[in-house]
């Protein structure tokens, strides 16, 4: 049976041999796609019709079909895919035979809705008592927002965040990126390795839950704890106001540049690079809080030292002297950067259809159990045979059969 | 089955005895500064693993207050990152620190470092000499940029890294003539730190079963980037690079951040399909809408969106924002209060009735408030039990407890400042 990718590559890594079903939506892809990363054996199943993820923009070479949409491509390498109609009674008992045989079940459908279907937790244990059913949803399965309709942007408002963000007197905007979601994949995908490690220890499973909403109140730092300690509320700050911080931005010949200066021989150098201007000697602004508080003094020195250099400039010059300074680049310029390229992050892949395109690979690189990005996402229903004879010993005529009843 | 029959044997108790932590068989020594390294601690930490933070007062974390020692046990961001750890301070700069260092990580499973590339293996406590002490033991090495390639040695913190992969640049209104208009937020640190767990926690999965340990080369800005792979493979394959999108969706019918009533109060409304598009009309009593022929398309819509936002503006500006929320809600359409950081812990409901703050007594700060943990296990919960450590907090009980030193020569090593 050849798949695709590059067909003499097993999955491998720390997790190899793990069974993971997947039914996850935007929420929860990068959890199984961590998985699939470390070496478990991702199946994702899909409705017959296919995911609806499948038809998420951007698009390769902007052509609009189920398989061409590059955020499914780029969350869902690794993998396999089935497809089942897991409304359909047939359907049904096929599911509950894949759990029987899965380690970890991770899905992101809405609260209430498996079990209306007879799939719940507890029942699925029955068949599985050492099952991990790890289920993220937008409020958690309590709660008077349990059934609240939501995406990323809802979590994200809710978590605090937006309201930092964007000009003092527009509107509040959103992080690019789905950032809620991330987030709170990378908790699910915590989480279930968590339950994993004590399975692999005690041979119990659990269920796992996971608040996209919850993860995004993480994702505004330090707000709630300064907060509760101060009462200090951060609001929303014009990049042009905030003078010499932490998150200033500055520009430069062909851009703009950050400067982030926290420990004390960051300043010393800082200093030495502005030529030890009279104005910033005082030995007051050793400490950040001074600084931070005395920025408009601060502020017009490293914008006359930023105007005459390009950011690349400023970035290498800065780190040379041992200063926090960075680029502000586009996805672009990340992407062609020399450190990305050196470290392989993008790679090329091998698609049915596509043929040979070019994808982020795994975040992690461990010493002792090589991990790879080496397989595409899957075509809708590419591994059905595969998977069903594999996992469940069905024949080419079974499998034939549910292909035109409809329920794979 | 009905749902509450399914549900009701499974239980997020927070109250548990200190023993079913999954994790608490495990010890973590790390060595850390900044956000990205602790968070990987703080997540094994809630967990149950008896995590060591060896600091020192030669150089200060920046989460503790930098080189103001007043400071060090008051600030709330360090209590954030290190709740359930303890503190210990070594001058690893002189050899009885290091040895000290080496007799905790002989009898630990993991260590987590982020120091600049180069430190640790200057003082003999890189992975290659961690090993010959530990075989089986689980390193991961949190850079900015990872442990190898042309930036190894570069210096960054996380709102460096967001510029660095374009989210600074992206994150930002539509046609905007500024650089960014960004929030102060640091999501590369907590993205990496909660990924980096999840490898440490592949890593001790592999380790259960074959008995090896590994090293992990772990790259804050690689963790950071994940989310916008989508973008990076659009510049890859389709030569496009994208520009700031403020609150513009390619999906939504309608998608926006309306003013409610009140100073500075949002609410988000986002209308997927055609079905809330005409249950938004029937709710904002616009029935005229739906007799639009103009109206009726996605581009349409985008033609008008002027006069649309306008509408809704109207409606919104005269309630409040969880009015509005609540409103749109009960006919399933996608709304959320903008909340700011006094409406999370004083209104939200939903995270009050989950119980999702912490609180916890702090010995020189008072009683503060954390974020819960946003992953429940059902079986084996995790708990934020003890405050976070006041500076050198545990040097002593570490020591003569944990290590097996004598009292005189825990003294002998504090005079000579090995212990610092």
């Amino acid at each position: 049976m050849s798949s695709t990718g590059h067909p003499n590559l097993l999955p491998a890594g720390p997790l190899k041999g793990l069974r993971v079903l997947d039914i996850t939506g935007a929420p929860g892809l990068l959890c199984t796609r961590m998985l699939a990363d470390v070496g478990a054996d991702v199946i994702r199943v899909e409705p017959p019709s296919g995911d609806p993820g499948r038809l998420k923009p951007p698009f390769h070479n902007d052509k609009i079909d189920l398989e061409h949409s590059l955020n499914f491509l780029h969350f869902n390498s690794n993998k396999r895919g089935i497809t089942l109609d897991i409304e359909q009674p047939e359907g049904q008992v096929i599911f509950r035979r894949l759990c029987a045989k899965a380690d970890v079940l991770v899905e992101t459908l809405r609260p209430g809705y498996l079990e209306s279907l007879g799939l719940g937790y507890t029942s699925l244990r029955e068949h599985n008592a050492s099952l991990i059913h790890t289920s993220i949803t937008h409020f958690g399965h309590s709660g008077p927002f349990k059934d609240y309709a939501a995406n990323d942007m809802v979590c994200f408002a809710l978590g605090g965040l937006m309201s930092m963000s964007g000009e003092p007197n527009s509107t509040p905007i959103v992080a690019p990126g789905e950032l809620a979601y991330s987030l709170a994949a990378s908790y699910a995908a915590f989480g279930t390795a968590v339950a994993i490690f004590r399975k692999e220890l005690l041979g119990i499973g659990q269920y796992v839950e996971v608040s996209v909403h919850e993860a995004a109140v993480h994702i505004a730092g330090y707000a709630v704890p300064v907060y509760s300690a101060t009462g200090r509320k951060p609001f929303r700050q014009s990049w042009r106001k905030r003078l010499f911080d932490l998150y200033d931005v500055y520009p430069c010949i062909d851009g703009y540049a950050r400067i982030f200066v926290v420990p004390k021989k960051h300043w010393d150098s800082l200093l030495d690079w502005l030529g030890h201007p009279p104005e910033l000697t005082s030995p007051l602004f050793q400490d950040q809080q001074m600084r931070w508080e005395n920025a408009d003094l601060i502020d017009p020195f490293v914008e006359e030292l930023c105007r005459s250099y390009t950011k690349d400039q400023l970035f290498h010059e800065g780190q040379r002297r041992g200063i926090a300074v960075s680029p502000v680049n586009t996805p672009g310029e990340f992407v062609e950067s020399e450190q990305t390229r050196v470290r392989g992050l993008f790679s090329s892949l091998e698609h049915p259809i596509l043929g040979s395109y070019m994808q982020m690979g795994s975040m992690h690189r461990f010493s002792n159990t090589q991990t790879q990005t080496y397989r595409s996402a899957p075509t809708l229903g590419q591994h059905n045979f595969e998977v069903y004879n594999d996992w469940l010993g069905m024949t080419i005529d079974q499998v034939t059969r549910l292909k035109a009843n409809r329920t794979i | 089955m009905g749902w509450e029959d399914d549900m009701k044997d499974i239980s997020f108790d927070n109250q548990v005895v200190a023993d079913t932590r999954p994790l608490s068989d495990l010890r973590v020594v790390s060595f850390t500064l900044g956000a990205a390294g602790p968070m990987v601690a703080n997540c094994l930490g809630f967990f149950g693993a008896d995590v060591f933070h060896v600091e020192s007062r030669i150089r200060p974390d920046g989460h503790r207050g930098g080189h103001n020692s007043e400071n060090w046990n008051k600030s709330p961001t360090f209590v954030k990152l290190h709740r359930n750890q303890k503190s210990i301070t070594l001058n690893l700069s002189d050899p009885e620190g290091v040895r000290i260092a080496k007799e905790l990580v002989n009898i630990s499973d993991v260590v987590v470092e982020n120091f600049r590339l180069g430190v640790l293996a200057k003082w003999g406590l890189d992975y290659s000499n961690l090993r010959l002490i530990r075989p089986d033991l689980v390193m991961i090495s949190l850079r900015g940029f990872g442990s190898t390639g042309p930036y190894d040695k570069y210096a960054t913190w996380g709102p460096n890294l967001g510029a660095l992969l374009g989210m600074t640049h992206l994150w930002n209104y539509k046609d905007a003539n500024t650089p960014t208009a960004e929030a102060r937020s640091q999501h590369p640190d907590f993205m990496s730190g909660v990924c980096g767990a999840f490898a440490v926690m592949s890593a001790l999965i592999h380790r259960a079963r074959t008995g090896e340990g590994q090293w992990i080369d772990a790259a804050q800005i690689e963790a950071g980037a994940v989310p916008l792979g989508p973008l990076y493979m659009d510049y890859l394959v389709n030569k496009r690079d994208h520009q700031p999108s403020g609150n513009n969706s390619h999906s939504a019918v309608i998608q926006g951040v309306y003013q409610c009533e009140g100073k500075d109060q949002w609410c988000t409304i986002s209308i997927e399909t055609e079905e809330q598009w005409r249950d938004f009309c029937f709710v904002l009593e616009k029935h005229e809408w739906l007799a639009r022929e103009d109206l009726n398309t996605y581009e349409g819509r985008i033609v008008n969106k002027e006069e649309i936002d306008a509408c809704i503006s109207e409606w919104t500006e005269v309630r409040s924002k969880y009015k509005v929320m609540e409103t749109l809600q009960a006919s399933g359409i996608l709304a959320a209060a903008v909340q700011d950081v006094e409406d999370l812990l004083k209104k939200d409901v939903q995270l009050r009735d989950r119980g999702f703050f912490v609180e916890l007594d702090e010995p020189e700060l008072g009683v503060i408030q954390t974020e819960g943990f946003p992953t429940r296990l059902s079986e084996t919960p995790g708990e934020y039990q003890t405050p976070a450590p006041l500076i050198g907090q545990h040097n002593f009980q570490t020591l003569k407890d944990v290590l097996g030193f004598r009292e005189e020569e825990i003294l002998r090593l504090e005079q000579y400042g090995a212990l610092y």
